[in-house]
């Protein structure tokens, strides 16, 4: 039982096609990289455990295709997120051009007041390639008042040290999250505490 | 342990009159003789004495006075402990006592206290040394505390002025039912008298007896070799002796004295008048035709504010006499000096009250408390449905479905087509609904309908509010059909029927939104667009409908363009039943191919017709929508490259999403899952291959890459050879994978991603609700009503309101967001609504009375003093009293001859004498209460005892009167 834990988090990844948003994740969950990892069709995601203070938090991460055309479904995922990762990369400027319109998009649709966003800027190892300065992307998150944070998914550079970031900051943050009602260990799908909802409820961690 | 000494064997007691006639004077005295058959009993005393030593009480209380207003200001604190184990000795002991935090002690307030009027003590202390006069009687005699004003405090403090005392009540587990006899209750106060003189216990004990509700008491305290009796009277009917001061005082004197002409004793009082004004009961001058005028139900598309009936609040004007010399003042049957426009002090108390119901609360809360009612809409219409072996039966069920249907009616109205009639349950009881109410509310829902047109009613629209915060609520918009329909089923619960009412209409409804779909008309009110995922469920499968609908009218409108040979969609036989519109397919004809509205096509979902045989590669390009830039295909220079017709991403609601959602958590979080994961989601991919290469004979899959995902395609910077990326190169990738399943088809060719008719019957078959499904899909739409309303009416108030605007608008968005509604939070935010409705209609309610008010003298000092009332709602003095300004305002509206109210019963009023300043004459009411408390010290058994405290409350309201006296003997010089 000690190892139950205390809450699931809902995390969701968004940016551009290409910026290495499934590379960061699964150098966060395997740390690995893989190169040929596919382009993510339509969404993808996984379950991690991490420690924040000496507390076990379970984290769903869902890490959503950039492209265009898979972007009709996304609206449902910004549901119920406690912390949205935005990565560009700094080797193209418009993957850093776009970054206004999702921030719109997370606006739209994301409904957890308070939700936690944070700013990643991606692919720092390509030196050679870059355009996109680390003050670019300090000046973004200022004015929108984001948490920053420049890695790289090759590297594994700061890549930990971001998710740890996010999550600690959303624990920080009263009222985003809840604690486990039972002691018994959340299902991805249990949906028993919304049950008896007059209003129809769903599980948090979709 | 229990020692009993002759002395304690001679317990005095008063006798406890249970016969209504008996007055105090009569005493009785009651030996114990025998004890030694009494084992239970001494145990019992013994218990007694434990919890007094358990509970540590001092020696002697501290040497305090309470401070003014103490009583009600401060914390009161309980001990509570219990006698189990004494057959027939069941009592539960509890301790109630106000922490000496809430007093100074006397030492530091020694001056003050011995300059100020309370002589009394002063006057006793003659007959002590200063140390030795003991608290209790301070508390007795202090007049920091008469008349607290709380409704929640013991009664025996207010009565006797105590601030620390026991209270024993039997246990529910006493089986004696001493109740009725007088003996036990001896029995017990004797025991009582015994433990407090055994353990030299400070304060006084009581004992409760009788139904708690009637509040009657006995108790007894023992101190500084005195012993105190505390005794209550409780009359209905009012003897003509108690009715006035003078009576009290001359029983007063007769209880301290044998002789009542020898006690010269000062003897004070205090004294307080209530008068009571309900402006609901009176009429000023009409006021109450325009309530209720104000409170009539509300029609249609509307909510009510208010209260639901009258008595809601009560002004109290508290006019009192605090320490008088009681043989100063004159008060008989005859005469009476007290006047309250004479009385020195004034105070004015505005009680709400908490029991009244208001009608914007309950709806809110009563149309929240239907959600769990688990009963189908079905199984309501069943009971109307019900066969009657009738031989009318028939005639019957014609007349009422005509009534229903409009039949007869030669313009076919929107609500049904014929096609329905035969589905339509037969209704034989008469319908909830009468045909006309239910056309006027299909008119408020389906504005544009015939029948809308025909009526030509407006009804009210809510404005929508400037609060931001508002949009985050999950509802839907202000004034949209959602929003009309949760204001019409609180409507038509209120006012036809209840659920039945609401079942009939839902059913109505359901048959108006098939006949929508199926006769290709729009649901009216309805968002525009794909479903809106921060809106309503309800909300959402209404834009679902839509979306049904107006995919399917673009198919028939592109039909009929492809052949004009065919019948027009809007043909005015309505169509019974459309699967797909078999009959207007043609694929052959290929210059159809650029339709701009790939959706137009959908030959390819009908079940029934078999994919034919599509050429493997058709040597004509297919569904082009438009170049892509200058780019040609790789294989085949030259060719340009087309971007295809591509199916419309199918829109979802929420709970699709969420299905989908768990489909996808379902999968295991590996390299298995992530595969099936990508499968799951690959069909529109896929759907997108097909018709890239349908209209790209020949390309291969870097074409497709460099269209549908630019990125991956990465040109060297030398402009040369381009390559597929990395990730994209993959082979066996689920991009590769997809590219290979692919076959060359245009849209029109493909299945279709999303099937409108599909989608329309799940969208009603859907809102085949249960009863509380109904109530549960339309809660979020009545909220934001709800809320609209009550914030126009906070704002239309100069009070402040005790409610938040953005507060509430959170904890609404917190309940309605998907997460978790909590019946907790509900109700402590219907009790806020509940309280701001109060507190507004109560202000306008004495604003109006201050308008109705004839002479007023200062007329907006009064009302910003109304507001400050209404906001703070606690006694407030009023300096001056009636010769205040304000004290004249309130004069004024009091005055009875401001009110036309001829029905109200009771004495004439009081204090109609000329006031000797001239000011204005003044008709008050006659007080609804009455109360006196009356104090001496005076030498009780005999003259040459030691004086002690006596006091008596006296309370008289109509039909009844209590007196709660306690009365001092010395019982060293006794
Ligand atoms: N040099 C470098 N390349 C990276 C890094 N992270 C990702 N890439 C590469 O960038 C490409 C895109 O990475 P993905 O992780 O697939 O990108 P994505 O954001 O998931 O893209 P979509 O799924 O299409 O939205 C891959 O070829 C990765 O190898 C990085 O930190 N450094
Ligand atoms: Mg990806």
């Amino acid at each position: 039982m000690a190892d139950t834990p205390i809450t699931t988090l809902k995390l969701l990844i968004i940016g551009e096609s290409g910026v290495g948003k499934s590379s960061l994740l699964l150098r966060f969950t395997d740390d690995t990289f893989d190169p040929e990892v596919a382009a993510t069709i339509g969404v993808d995601f996984k379950v991690k455990t991490m420690t924040v203070n000496g507390n076990p938090v379970k984290l769903a991460i869902w890490d959503t295709a950039g492209q265009e055309r898979f972007r009709t479904l996304t609206p449902s995922y910004y549901r119920g997120a406690q912390g949205v990762i935005l990565v560009y990369d700094v080797t193209s400027r418009s993957s850093f051009q776009k970054l206004e319109m999702w921030l719109g998009e997370v606006d739209a649709y994301a409904n957890r007041p308070g939700m936690v966003k944070m700013l990643v800027a991606n692919k720092i190892d390509n030196k050679k390639d870059r355009v996109i300065t680390r003050d670019d992307g300090l000046k973004f998150a200022r004015k929108h008042s984001t948490l920053f944070i420049e890695c790289s998914a090759r590297t594994a550079d700061n890549v930990p040290t971001a998710f740890e970031e996010l999550v600690e900051k959303i624990i920080q943050t009263p009222g985003l999250w809840e604690q486990n009602l039972a002691a018994k260990g959340v299902n991805l799908d249990d949906q028993t505490v919304a049950v008896e909802a007059p209003c129809g409820g769903y599980c948090s961690v979709l | 342990m229990v020692t009993l000494g002759e002395t304690d064997s001679r317990v005095k007691y008063r006798k406890q009159s249970e016969e209504r006639d008996h007055l105090p004077e009569e005493t009785e005295m009651f030996e114990i003789t025998d004890f030694t058959t009494a084992s239970d009993w001494e145990r019992f005393i013994a218990r007694l004495e434990d919890a007094i030593h358990d509970w540590k009480l001092p020696r002697s209380l501290p040497e305090t006075t309470f401070l003014k207003d103490s009583f009600v200001t401060g914390k009161w604190k309980e001990c509570n402990s219990d006698i189990t184990d004494v057959p027939d000795f069941e009592y539960l002991i509890k301790r109630l006592y106000l922490p000496a935090a809430y007093a100074e002690t006397l030492e530091a307030a020694i001056p003050a206290t011995r300059s100020d009027p309370p002589r009394l003590s002063s006057l006793s202390k003659t007959c002590f040394s200063v140390n030795e006069f003991p608290a209790l009687f301070e508390q007795m005699l202090s007049m920091e505390n008469d008349f607290p004003n709380s409704a929640t405090l013991h009664p025996l403090c207010r009565w006797f002025g105590l601030a620390d005392f026991l209270v024993i009540t039997a246990s529910p587990f006493n089986q004696i039912d001493w109740q009725v006899k007088e003996d036990r209750i001896k029995l017990i106060q004797s025991s009582m008298v015994i433990a407090v003189a055994n353990t030299k216990c400070p304060i006084p004990m009581f004992l409760q007896f009788g139904e708690l509700s009637r509040l009657m008491f006995v108790g007894v305290s023992e101190v500084a070799g005195f012993r105190t009796l505390y005794e209550i009277i409780d009359l209905e009917r009012v003897p003509d002796r108690m009715k006035t001061l003078s009576g009290l005082v001359e029983i007063f004197k007769d209880k301290i004295s044998q002789r009542a002409e020898e006690a010269t004793q000062l003897i004070k009082t205090s004294i307080q008048l209530t008068l009571e004004l309900n402006p609901d009961e009176v009429d000023f001058e009409g006021l109450s035709d325009e309530l209720i005028e104000d409170r009539k139900p509300d029609g249609l598309g509307c909510l009510p504010f208010g209260p639901s009936e009258f008595d809601s609040f009560v002004l109290r004007l508290l006019a009192s006499w605090p320490n008088a010399n009681a043989d100063a003042i004159e008060d008989t049957l005859l005469h009476s000096d007290l006047d309250p426009l004479q009385a020195p002090k004034w105070a004015v108390q505005l009680n709400l009250n908490e029991g009244s119901s208001y009608r914007l609360s309950d709806t809110l809360m009563n149309f929240a408390k239907q959600v769990h009612k688990k009963e189908t809409v079905q199984s309501y219409l069943e009971f109307l449905e019900r066969d009657i072996a009738d031989a009318n039966a028939g005639d019957q069920a014609t007349a009422v479905l005509n009534r229903l249907t409009g039949e007869g009616d030669e313009r076919l109205r929107s609500r049904l087509s014929k096609a329905l009639y035969s589905r339509l349950p037969t209704f034989h009881l008469p319908v909830p609904i009468d045909a006309e109410s239910l056309n006027e509310i299909l008119a408020y829902l389906f504005p544009d309908s015939e029948l809308a047109k025909d009526e030509q009613r407006v009804f009210p629209a809510f404005s929508e509010r400037s609060e931001s915060a508002f949009k985050t609520i999950k509802g839907a918009p202000i004034n949209s059909l959602p929003f009309r329909l949760a204001l019409t089923i609180q409507f038509v619960f209120d006012n036809y029927g209840g659920l039945l009412g609401v079942a009939y209409l839902w059913h109505e409804i359901l048959l108006e939104l098939r006949y929508r779909w199926e006769n290709g008309h729009l649901v009216p009110g309805v968002e525009a667009g794909m479903p809106n995922h921060g809106s309503c469920l309800l909300n959402q499968k209404l834009q679902m409908l839509n979306c049904c609908i107006a995919k399917r009218e673009a198919g028939r409108v592109a039909a009929a363009a492809s052949n004009d040979a065919l019948a027009p969609v809007h043909s005015k036989s309505p169509v019974y039943y459309d699967g797909v519109d078999a009959d207007v397919t043609d694929d052959d004809d290929e210059e159809d191919d650029e339709f701009f509205d790939c959706v137009t096509d959908d030959s390819g979902s009908l079940p029934g017709e078999a994919q034919g045989p599509v050429a493997q590669k058709p040597l004509k390009p297919e569904g082009r929508k438009e170049l892509l830039g200058t780019l040609t295909l790789l294989r085949d220079t030259g060719m340009p490259l087309y971007v295809p017709i591509t199916q419309e991403s199918a829109p979802m609601t929420e709970d699709m999403a969420q299905e989908h959602l768990e489909r996808m958590v379902a999968t295991d979080d590996d390299e298995d899952g992530r595969a099936a994961r990508m499968r799951m989601q690959s069909v529109a991919l896929v759907s997108d291959m097909s018709a890239f290469k349908a209209a790209n004979p020949g390309c291969v899959f870097e074409d497709f890459v460099r269209w549908h995902s630019p990125r991956d395609w990465e040109v060297d910077s030398a402009g040369g050879e381009g390559h597929l990326s990395e990730r994209m190169s993959q082979a066996g990738s689920a991009w590769i994978e997809a590219w290979d399943s692919a076959e060359p088809k245009s849209v029109r060719k493909q299945k279709r991603l999303f099937d409108e008719c599909v989608e329309a019957e799940k969208v009603l078959s859907y809102l085949t609700l249960t009863i509380g499904g109904v109530f549960r899909h339309a809660l979020p739409m009545l909220l934001q009503a709800g809320l609209t309303k009550l914030f126009d009416e906070m704002d239309a108030t100069e009070i402040s309101p005790p409610c938040e605007k953005g507060a509430v608008l959170k904890s609404v968005s917190r309940l309605l967001s998907d997460t978790n509604f909590s019946w907790l939070e509900y109700e402590k935010l219907i009790k806020l609504v509940r309280l701001t409705e109060q507190i507004i209609s109560t202000h306008r309610t004495l604003e109006s009375v201050a308008k109705k008010t004839r002479d007023l003298p200062d007329r907006d000092g009064f009302r910003s003093f109304l507001r400050t009332m209404v906001e703070a709602r606690q006694l407030t003095a009023i300096p001056g009293g009636a010769r205040s300004p304000l004290g004249q305002c309130l004069a004024a509206i009091f005055d009875q001859r401001n009110q036309r109210s001829s029905s109200r019963e009771g004495s004439p009023p009081i204090g109609t004498g000329m006031d000797e300043k001239g000011l204005k004459k003044r008709c008050l009411p006659a007080p609804s209460l009455k109360e006196f408390i009356l104090r001496t010290v005076a030498p009780r058994p005999y003259q040459f005892s030691r004086p002690g405290v006596h006091r008596m409350y006296t309370s008289i309201r109509s039909g009844e009167v209590r007196i709660a006296g306690a009365f001092t003997e010395d019982l060293m010089y006794g």
